[in-house]
């Protein structure tokens, strides 16, 4: 038994070794040479092309489409992730290929949105942007996210870059998003570099973090998200300049207007950046080898809590309002999840359809991979950072313990924690976006501490090249895992019109519907429509949307009722509706993200057409647009009229 | 003047005067003063002396961004978030630092240099890239799954005359018939009305609207496809409640080509 115990713990010592040396590689990365790079870029445009050719498939609905699209992900990673860990390559060729990778994965994202908005949130910020270019003030009321007027620091640039250029805020948008990825991943390969003082473990933090779910396409959405991330790896690296060389011009001429525009920009990376920057502040207080000063340590926490909680107050604690009731469902149905009460089917949307078999094998993989990789790397990053751990150097006394050398990277290490409860919320329903937006965050420890580990313990000092490979292929499942599990399996939008289901329910018919009513209708109408409707309402025809979250109503039930009654009547005239978007494709299927309007009812099958049918015989009721799928009906002389019946 | 400084000073004085520039002008002035800049002369006075490398060049990218947020709030208050309130501001900003700016860094470390082959694999994969993306947006832009016509009627500002439209999105040149009824008489009709892919047709109709109905009056358009009488493609109607006739008719009475239908009125 005793020597079974002492096995299993030889077995596990690899987990709690705390060798975290690194093999001599410097002399290589002295050299000054662009090395593979421009053979890379060349793979890289060829990879590019195939996956355009897969996006071009997938118009035509040829079924292999998404594989080769993910095929095209994994020939543009792989070599550049291959090539990243080996020894002796030089630092400039590490900078520049990352940025190919992250430029790849950009151009990727220009393929699924080549010319317009696609995505969700996207329509969401752009409405917000209009309302600026329309009035020419901030804070204008957006009701398809009442949050985004009051954090418009991603509007505040588009809105001057396309007023200065008399550029689209499309394009003003993607080159705003563009410059943002080439900096934040520049920005997080100085910050992982300068932790770990190596830039092969730079590199390989930056490629592993191209495994979150959300970098490859939900962090280039033309979101507020998106801008924040960027200010914030920013804080972080003028965070770590002011540990190495403090100065109060750095500090205001730098630091101040980047933690200004961060809290105005994002309510949660805010509070995330101000609370990072607070726990390096904490720990370098403790440790005893700091020599920092007092000031120069708090300012920049200081200055992060107070602009992020100043900016929240002084426009009334929205973010409370916005992320209490999500943060509440999130964890409520966590709990249940882990108590085996029940969630989210993995892999199955919620119209029923599954994701491919490859997909779900690729996806778990990645997961395994990861975690895999934080176990081997926990501790080694941990004594990377300075950190008496275990019985490597184990101190005598408790102020042995207060000795470690990087606070940041101690704390990089601890957020990793935050990986398995983002996997645990993204397998409930409520939880799953909570879950993806964690992510970012979660990825920026985990991305250094399995490079830590890649370099310390996988691949050591090892010039094979098949172990580089088994590696390379290993961070290649960790990217296309990140990606399906962000993008699902409608990565390049659905060929065909599906219900409710953002990207793949944006066509031009309804396009086409939305921008009518902005001509023969005029802007500013009370539009009552489904979750894809609303958002070309909103943006292409400038109208006043109807939602559960600024409207606290929701008139679904009107529209899918069987009958136009009092109770209906009453309804739209409490919500003042001028009009209604009836749109018929709805009754065809059910609804991909698993309501038709609000979240709220669910459904089993979908409505009957003849539920929209009801506002035919209604006197008042004028149908004033048709296009066979879809109509608008006004009903604002039904809605005040008490005699109509 | 160090050519840095110079050409700092330069792009923000064409940045405040950006409004008389043509517009390839116009972006290239405005694209590296809203994006970098005001940044750049920001950490020449923040960290003197000091080789734009590649930290300080994040840094300058992240507050040129970051005090054009600022700058927005700021305009806000002053109601000025136009072309001119943007030129002023970032502009005039980077006038401003200018002076306190420490232009005599030493030089960053150079770059290594690009064999003849590496620039001719770098170029190629480039156009590659560009062309896909480019290639994808024409496909995109081609994509239609749905071939429609749009068909709408809309109250006019004068009362009772509506607005008809026919839009055709069938990709193909159609020909059309079109009809307005009451419940009793038709009261307009045309046919074969051909429209080319993406033309337009539009005709402003008066409904007899009469003052004193009891009951609801509907007028109903329905488009058909030129020979094809049995089934309408689109269905759009005017339904005027009794209450409501009366002000619609009152209106046209008095022949007031400016006075638009009180809808609005009535909400």
């Amino acid at each position: 038994m005793k020597g079974r115990l002492q096995s299993m713990l030889r077995l596990a010592r690899p987990l709690f070794s705390a060798d975290a040396d690194y093999p001599g590689e410097f002399a290589g990365e002295a050299e000054r040479d662009w090395g593979c790079f421009p053979a890379l870029a060349l793979w890289s445009g060829m990879a590019i092309v195939v996956a355009a050719a897969a996006a071009e498939a997938n118009r035509r609905e040829y079924s292999f489409a998404s594989a080769l699209f993910y095929a095209s992900i994994a020939a543009l990673i792989f070599p550049i992730a291959w090539r990243m860990v080996w020894l002796g390559v030089p630092r400039a060729e590490r900078i520049a290929t990352i940025l190919l990778a992250s430029t790849g994965l950009f151009c990727l994202r220009l393929i699924h949105e080549p010319i317009s908005f696609v995505d969700h949130d996207a329509f969401l910020h752009w409405a917000t942007a209009n309302d600026i270019m329309r009035t020419g003030k901030l804070f204008t009321p957006n009701p398809l996210l009442p949050i985004s007027p009051v954090y418009p620091g991603l509007e505040i640039i588009a809105t001057a870059l396309s007023e200065l250029t008399t550029l689209s805020i499309f394009v003003c948008g993607q080159l705003l998003m563009f410059v943002c990825r080439a900096i934040f991943v520049i920005c997080l390969f100085l910050f992982y570099e300068r932790l770990s003082g190596s830039s092969r473990v730079g590199s390989l933090g930056v490629l592993v973090y191209m495994g979150a779910s959300s970098f490859a396409f939900f962090d280039t959405t033309f979101s507020y998200g998106s801008l924040a991330l960027f200010f914030m790896v920013i804080a972080l690296l003028i965070d770590d300049r002011m540990g190495r060389a403090a100065s109060w011009r750095c500090f205001f001429m730098v630091a101040i207007p980047v933690l200004g525009a961060l809290a105005v920009t994002h309510h949660l990376t805010a509070f995330i950046t101000a609370s990072l920057l607070t726990g390096v502040a904490a720990f370098e207080i403790a440790r005893r080898k700091s020599m920092r000063s007092f000031g120069y340590m708090i300012a920049m926490p200081a200055a992060a809590l107070i602009f992020s909680i100043g900016w929240s107050v002084s426009t009334g604690n929205p973010s409370e309002d916005y992320l209490g009731p999500v943060f509440g469902h999130a964890i409520s149905e966590a709990s249940r999840f882990l108590s085996f009460e029940g969630g989210r089917i993995p892999f199955v949307a919620e119209d029923g359809t599954t994701a491919p078999l490859w997909l779900r094998v690729t996806t778990v993989l990645s997961v395994v991979i990861l975690c895999a990789g934080l176990a081997t790397s926990f501790f080694r990053a941990l004594a990377r950072a300075g950190v008496p751990v275990l019985w490597d150097k184990f101190p005598t006394g408790w102020r042995g313990f207060l000795k470690w050398d990087s606070s940041s990277l101690v704390i990089l290490t601890l957020v990793t924690f935050a990986y398995p409860i983002s996997i645990v919320l993204r397998m409930t329903r409520a939880g799953w976006e909570i879950g993806n937006r964690i992510g970012p965050f979660a990825f920026l420890g985990v991305g250094i501490v399995v490079a830590i580990g890649i370099v310390t313990f996988w691949q050591k000092a090892s010039r094979s090249r098949l172990r580089s490979g088994l590696i390379g292929t290993a961070m290649t499942f960790i990217v296309i895992g990140g990606i399906f599990s962000g993008s699902g399996n409608y990565i390049l939008g659905s060929p065909r019109y599906r219900v409710s289901a953002d990207s793949a329910s944006v066509e031009p018919m309804a396009i086409s519907a939305a921008t009518w009513t902005r001509e023969w209708l005029g802007t500013r109408n009370r539009f009552f429509a489904d979750r894809t409707n609303r958002l070309l309402l909103a943006a292409y025809g400038g109208q006043q949307v109807i939602t559960l979250l600024y409207d606290k109503r929701d008139l679904g039930d009107v529209e899918f009722s069987p009958k136009f009654g009092p109770p209906e009547r009453e309804a739209i005239r409490e919500a003042s509706v001028d009009y209604f978007l009836l749109d018929f494709r709805l009754t065809e299927q059910l609804p991909l993200m698993g309501f038709y309007f609000d979240p709220g009812p669910v459904y089993r099958e979908p409505p009957d057409p003849q539920v929209l049918f009801k506002f035919n015989n209604v006197t008042g009721i004028s149908r004033v647009f048709d296009n066979g799928y879809q109509s608008i009906i006004n009903v604002a002389q039904a809605r005040d009229s008490a005699d109509a019946h | 003047m160090p050519t840095n400084a110079a050409l700092c000073a330069m792009l923000a004085v064409l940045l405040l005067v950006s409004s008389l520039l043509p517009e390839a002008i116009r972006v290239l002035v405005a694209v590296p003063m809203v994006l970098l800049v005001p940044g750049y002369v920001a950490t020449k006075v923040a960290f003197p002396r000091e080789p734009l490398d590649l930290e300080r060049l994040c840094f300058a990218v992240g507050v040129s961004l970051a005090v054009t947020v600022l700058i927005g709030l700021l305009l806000n208050v002053v109601h000025m978030m136009n072309v001119a309130g943007w030129s002023l501001g970032l502009g005039g900003l980077t006038l401003v630092m200018l002076p306190f700016a420490k232009w005599g860094a030493s030089k960053p470390e150079p770059l290594p240099a690009f064999r003849s082959a590496q620039k001719l694999s770098l170029t190629f994969g480039s156009l590659l890239a560009v062309s896909a993306v480019l290639l994808s947006g024409i496909g995109y832009s081609q994509l239609r799954e749905f071939h429609f016509t749009e068909l709408w009627m809309v109250p006019t500002q004068t009362a009772p005359t509506y607005r008809l439209g026919i839009t055709n999105q069938e990709q193909i040149a159609m020909g059309y018939d079109l009809e307005v009824v009451s419940p009793d008489a038709v009261v307009a009709s045309w046919n074969d009305i051909p429209l080319a892919p993406g033309a337009t047709w539009q005709r402003d109709i008066q409904l007899p609207i009469k003052r004193n109905a009891s009951v609801e009056q509907r007028f109903t358009a329905r488009l058909y496809k030129h020979g094809d009488p049995t089934a309408a493609m689109q269905r759009v109607w005017a339904s005027i409640p009794p209450t409501a006739a009366a002000k619609l008719v009152r209106l046209s009475d008095t022949d007031g080509a400016d006075e638009r239908p009180d809808i609005e009125g009535m909400r």
